[in-house]
């Protein structure tokens, strides 16, 4: 099988998880108790009120009809209008993506520049001091709630140290500066849990590795103790590492939800979160099958990249 | 619970600061009540002596003073004699306000919100929060005034027909909307307001303030023709509050996004989510402030990053500070808390549709077995007043009657439970998030009593399906105060109120709710609901709890801001200034 026709194949898969998530969220989101139209109306609102907004939101139509309705439009890229504000999805999601795609991808960087080198040297001076700390403040990194290092962090970088903004956000696009500078404290909190499990990672696989036959082969036959390492042990303890951070990138997403609420950052994670409070149908329904969708796509592109870390897998 | 409070700001109320001289000013009987003009500039001197007669009879506050002073400057800045005063005494400013003389221009002051804006069109927008924003964004016909009168505001004047059915409002000249509509706003655009909301199609959660119209019209630029099917002493409020800001046709259809208004500031910039920056209008209709340059409210969700935003100047202000983090807040430097009393209640509602409930000995078993000061400690850090009635002492329909304990009286309790008939009833207490800390402490109190309390914590939204169901014991929850009765008693006690949810009826007070409703002067009205609150304590249809205050804090440096005891009009920063 060509790399082409296993994308292509991966990619059909991609699609029919989507639509079973799609199924899933549209009625999980039904089934959960409390009703749009009450929480549109707002709490001092009479029966008779509730009943003509919930027939102008179209919820009094059978479930059948309104997730045809739905998918319909979703097929054709349009997530339809918040019950809540009316706005348009399409809108909402599209900047609110973009923001927690810069939190991420901020914090996906910090966690590797945290997590390689530790993960290396821990592996190359095992049992050493050096190894010894990392492993403590990974294992503290994973178990830390990250909610509390957020607000831990506020209390130090910000309140007492005057470094950083407490909480917030600014438009990359306006001042990149101000914009990261807001994006520091999220990120790292981000970061944190994830470095440690990836600094873990890197320094098991890069320890089997080193045990392997080649590897003593390559010492045997005099090559430099750093050049084994780079050339050879580190190239093949990436393939398990990368399928990892592509897991770790989803999970990511769903950490999001708890660090936007912590340092007020309007990403999707709030939007949902917020969406759920509210009963927006809609919304939450497009922004579970947007991370949903992120999700397979990150999948489907770690298991693509093997092909280039290693030549010898075929598909 | 940062969701929680936020959305229950308080509705109406009154500040604590000027609390204490509206009590000494009652003068016995008449009930009547001495203005107090700290806050009021020239033109709404000038509207409010107008037709005041029309408005108190409305309200229910006879005021009988005679005008001795107006504030000057900004921000009530001058204190005032008032001269209808029978104790002669003279309210102080507050400290922040004296201190600081003129009003500075320029600056920018931050607020929050501490949930998002989910809609910014003024026909669709619930959450105090929101309004907070609106308030200064946009006008409505008539408003809510410091003493929680209603004065015509983009009116100048209104007459009715004997019947009082049929309004002439006349609309204040030389009023414009902000770019990019920028033209005048005419009577057109009262008669398109007011339809949009009455429309069914349009789904506003305002609407059953305007279903009263049967007709409305603009015979001419300046004049809105209003005929209403039946009299109600309440629908000037509609005119006046949420829902009736008025906007212009051409901008409808983005109003939730990019709101168009007649106030005194305008909108600069919406980034959801996230902030929304204001800056002032330069041909507001009028001349007193803004003196911001900028009014930003930013949206952070968190109550413990609320705080401390607060505290290192990332904003300027926090509307309503969370009860449990009060001490803290007060207790730091330049930050100072400002409680002010507000007509929100807490309440125990009762399902009187099941046996146990149903039973008045076991309702009253309840109210005795609570220890109200413990509710108020545990909620609100004590900021508040325990109470068994509806309404503030402020309030001009309050009615002093408290037949029962305050503290806790579990040996009183249990009696009633045994002369019910019951030993260790079950019993389940529902409640939401929010009111967490309260139910804690009421179930300890029913524990104590002699009842099997069970508790059931819900979230927000599926405790609104349970409690509007009626299906419960009893639930824990507040309520705003309402302006008129109408709302504040028949709405929810009336055997067909529109909020009773409690399976609740009783013949005698359906009667007088009925008569209260017909009865436009206030003194005949006041005697008809003392009686029905009396009936509703002594009945225990709910059993009220306390009333708590509102906790705005503000950095040092801010000016000229007082919070209006009427919650929505809360967020009005068009006297704010900033000191250096």
């Amino acid at each position: 099988m060509s790399w082409f026709t296993y994308a292509f194949k991966r990619l059909v898969y991609g699609v029919l998880i989507l639509f079973g998530v799609s199924v899933i969220v549209f009625s999980i989101v039904r089934l959960v108790p409390g009703d749009p139209a009450r929480i549109v109306a707002g709490e001092f609102a009479t029966e008779r009120s509730v009943a003509t907004i919930r027939a102008s939101l179209g919820l009094n139509q059978p479930i059948w009809v309104q997730y045809l309705d739905w998918i319909g439009g979703v097929l054709t890229g349009d997530f339809g209008e918040s019950l809540i504000s009316g706005e348009s999805i399409n809108e909402l999601l599209k900047e609110r993506y973009v923001r927690t795609m810069l939190l991420t991808a901020t914090a996906l960087a910090m966690a590797l520049l945290i997590s390689f080198p530790a993960g290396i040297i821990s592996a190359t001076k095992r049992n050493s001091g050096v190894d010894y700390s990392a492993m403590i403040f990974s294992q503290i990194g994973l178990s830390i709630p990250s909610f509390w290092l957020g607000i831990i962090l506020i209390l130090v970088f910000s309140v007492e140290l005057g470094w950083l903004p407490v909480s917030g956000y600014h438009p990359f696009t306006d001042d990149p500066i101000r914009s990261l500078r807001h994006a520091i404290l999220p990120a790292f909190t981000l970061a944190v849990v994830e470095a440690a499990v990836i600094t873990r990672f890197v320094r098991s696989s890069m320890l089997e590795e080193m045990n392997e036959d080649y590897a003593r082969t390559a010492r045997a036959f005099g090559h430099r103790p750093k050049t084994v390492i780079r050339k050879y042990v580190l190239k093949n303890a990436l393939i398990p590492t990368v399928t990892v951070i592509g897991l770790q990138i989803g999970f990511m997403l769903g950490g999001t939800v708890i660090i936007e609420q912590v340092f007020a950052w309007p990403g999707v994670g709030r939007l949902i979160l917020n969406s759920i409070l509210t009963r927006d149908y809609p919304v939450i329904q497009a922004g579970l099958l947007m991370l949903a969708a992120t999700f397979v796509i990150m999948n489907l592109l770690v298991d693509l990249t093997y092909a280039w870390l290693d030549p010898r897998i075929k598909y | 619970m940062s969701d929680r409070t936020s959305r229950k700001q308080g509705k109406f109320g009154s500040e604590a600061n000027r609390s204490d001289s509206l009590e000494q000013s009652y003068s016995d009987g008449s009930r009547d009540v001495v203005l107090d003009l700290k806050d009021y500039d020239v033109a709404e001197l000038r509207e409010a002596g107008m037709s005041r007669r029309q408005y108190m009879a409305l309200i229910g506050t006879a005021a009988s003073a005679s005008i001795a002073g107006c504030s000057g400057g900004g921000g009530g800045s001058t204190a005032t004699t008032t001269a209808g005063d029978p104790t002669g005494q003279t309210e102080t400013d507050d400290e922040d306000t004296t201190a600081a003389g003129d009003p500075k221009s320029g600056g920018t002051l931050t607020n929050i919100a501490a949930v998002e804006f989910a809609n910014l069109d003024p026909a669709f927008a619930t959450p105090t929060t929101t309004h907070r924003v609106l308030t200064n964004l946009f006008d409505h016909v008539f408003r809510v005034n410091r003493n929680l009168e209603i004065v015509p505001h983009l009116a100048t004047d209104y007459t009715t027909s004997d019947d009082e059915l049929v309004w002439e409002i006349t609309l204040r000249e030389g009023v414009q909307f902000h770019p990019p509509v920028s033209r005048e706003l005419t009577a057109e655009d009262v008669v398109f307001t007011y339809e949009r909301v009455r429309d069914e199609e349009t789904g506003s959660p305002h609407r059953s303030g305007f279903t009263n119209i049967v007709d409305i019209s603009a015979p001419d630029r300046y004049t809105v023709r209003i005929e209403h099917e039946e009299f109600t002493p309440a629908q000037i409020i509609s005119y006046a509050t949420e829902g009736s800001e008025i906007v212009p046709e051409e901008a409808v259809e983005d109003l939730r996004t990019n709101p168009v208004g007649t106030g005194p500031f305008q909108l600069n910039e919406y980034v959801s989510g996230a902030f929304i920056s204001l800056t002032p209008f330069e041909d507001y209709w009028q001349d007193e402030g803004p003196y911001l340059d900028e009014f930003v409210t930013r949206v952070i969700p968190d109550e413990s990053t609320q705080v401390q935003e607060l505290l290192t100047g990332g904003v300027d202000m926090h509307p309503n500070v969370p009860g449990a983090r009060a001490q803290e807040v007060e207790n730091a430097e330049n930050v100072s808390l400002r409680p002010f009393k507000t007509g929100w209640y807490d309440y125990i509602g009762v399902n009187h549709g099941r046996e146990l409930t149903g039973n008045k000995k076991v309702r009253h078993a309840i109210s005795e077995a609570i220890d109200r000061n413990g509710i108020l400690e545990a909620m609100y850090s004590g900021y508040g007043t325990p109470t068994q009635n509806p309404y503030i002492e402020d309030s001009p329909w309050h009615v002093d009657y408290n037949p029962y304990s305050m503290e806790a009286n579990p040996e009183r309790a249990s009696q009633l439970l045994d002369e019910a008939g019951y030993d260790n009833p079950d019993i389940t207490i529902l409640s939401h998030n929010g009111q967490e800390a309260a139910v804690t402490v009421i179930q300890q109190y029913m524990q104590q009593a002699g009842f099997n309390a069970d508790v059931e914590l819900l979230e927000w939204g599926t405790f609104l399906d349970r409690e509007h169901a009626a299906e419960y014991d009893i639930y824990v929850n507040n309520w705003p105060m309402y302006l008129d009765p109408e709302t504040m008693l028949r709405a929810k006690f009336h055997t067909d109120g529109g909020f009773n949810w409690l399976n609740y009826s009783n013949e005698e007070l359906d009667q007088l709710l009925e008569e209260g409703g017909q009865t436009s002067d206030f003194e005949e009205r006041y005697e008809i609901y003392e009686q029905a609150q009396r009936i509703i304590v002594d009945d225990c249809a709910y059993i009220y709890t306390l009333h708590w205050e509102n906790l705005p804090a503000v950095r040092d440096h801010v000016q000229g801001y007082e919070p209006h005891p009427y919650a929505y009009a809360n967020g009005g920063q068009q006297l704010t200034w900033l000191d250096d």
